[in-house]
């Protein structure tokens, strides 16, 4: 057999070839799709600006055991297209979004963010909170991954989440992690 | 000596179909082994990924190793017979000269044997090797499709 089947290896190289190509290339969508975290084990977090970082992925899913991954999106606010994206993304399948406070108050928050119970500087429209200030020190420590300008930061959970009391609660424990983070 | 015989084409087609029930079977167990790797993988599935990329390429391999050798093989072997089978017999006298090694006629591998017959030295093909003819001797030919199907010493004459 072994001669016969060199043979055939060599006349047959190329359905060889397609056989371990399409092994690997199936097997590996097979499995990436099955084990693929779901909606409750991921939070996805919306940054208006520039990452600098992305290794914060890994930090922040470490940081929550019922966690398997956290995604950042971002989009430059100066951009063209920021508020196309910001629509797109921020408020379709986000669960946290940073905002510059100018942004924040630029967008109709009703529509769009949940309403908080107050727990330290909230940022307010038209009376009602709709998200966290970042505190300074905060902000330094995120610093290291996130390309902060001059202006204050907010952070804000949109409606649509899943993970802000539908399927569970990481969104609110996820903002209220990224308000006290002070570790580099 | 008989060299080929109708039952010879039954046993043909039953060590084929045998071939292929092996291959079935092989092809449910492998099925049943990935199918377990995946649906028993953890998280970290990096083990389970590889091993199933293995036993995918195993069982690839043989697949095109199987249809394009051993089955395919076999399934011409067995077409073959069956139309040396159905020819019309011929018989004649032949003088056995030499083998010229073996030749491939449709994807089947024959031994060409060379004979004198009426004077003229013609190839007949034999689906077994080896067979133990004597040079200078003649014989009784019976050919199907140009293939030997029996043949007799006719005397221990040399020519």
């Amino acid at each position: 057999m072994g001669a016969r089947f060199k043979a055939s290896l060599r006349e047959e190289w190329l359905k060889y070839l397609i056989v371990a190509v399409l092994s690997v290339a199936l097997w590996s969508m097979a499995f990436g799709l099955y084990h693929a975290p779901r909606s409750d084990e991921k939070i996805e977090v919306f940054f208006a600006g520039t990452v600098k970082d992305r290794s914060f992925e890994k930090v922040a899913a470490g940081a929550f055991s019922e966690l398997r991954k956290v995604e950042i999106a971002s989009a430059d606010p100066s951009a063209n297209t920021f508020a196309h994206k910001y629509e797109l993304v921020a408020f379709n399948g986000s669960d946290v979004v940073i905002l510059p406070e100018s942004v924040a108050q630029g967008t109709y928050c009703k529509d769009s963010y949940l309403e908080q119970e107050p727990c330290g500087e909230m940022f307010y429209q038209e009376g009602v909170a709709y998200g966290v200030y970042l505190p300074s020190a905060a902000k330094e420590a995120l610093g290291a991954y996130f390309d902060f300008g001059e202006e204050r930061y907010v952070v804000l959970i949109p409606g649509s989440s899943v993970n802000a009391g539908v399927l569970t609660d990481h969104a609110f424990a996820f903002e209220k992690w990224l308000v006290g983070y002070v570790q580099a | 000596m008989q060299v080929v015989e109708e039952k010879e084409l039954s046993a043909a087609s039953s060590r084929r179909k045998k071939l292929f029930a092996v291959y079935v079977a092989l092809a449910a167990a492998f099925l049943a082994a990935v199918l377990l790797l995946f649906f028993f993988s953890k998280h970290d599935y990096a083990p389970y990924l590889v091993g199933n990329v293995l036993l995918t390429m195993g069982f690839g391999f043989y697949s095109v190793y199987f249809f394009t050798v051993r089955y395919f093989d076999l399934r011409k072997y067995e077409k073959y017979l069956e139309r040396v089978l159905s020819a019309i017999p011929s018989k004649e006298y032949g003088v056995y000269l030499r083998s010229e090694g073996n030749v491939t006629k449709e994807g089947v591998v024959f031994e060409a044997l060379l004979f004198r017959i009426r004077g003229d030295e013609r190839q007949i093909c034999s689906f077994k090797q080896g067979l133990p003819l004597s040079q200078g001797e003649e014989y009784l030919l019976e050919s199907r499709a140009g293939v030997l199907v029996t043949y007799e010493v006719r005397d221990g004459r040399a020519l």
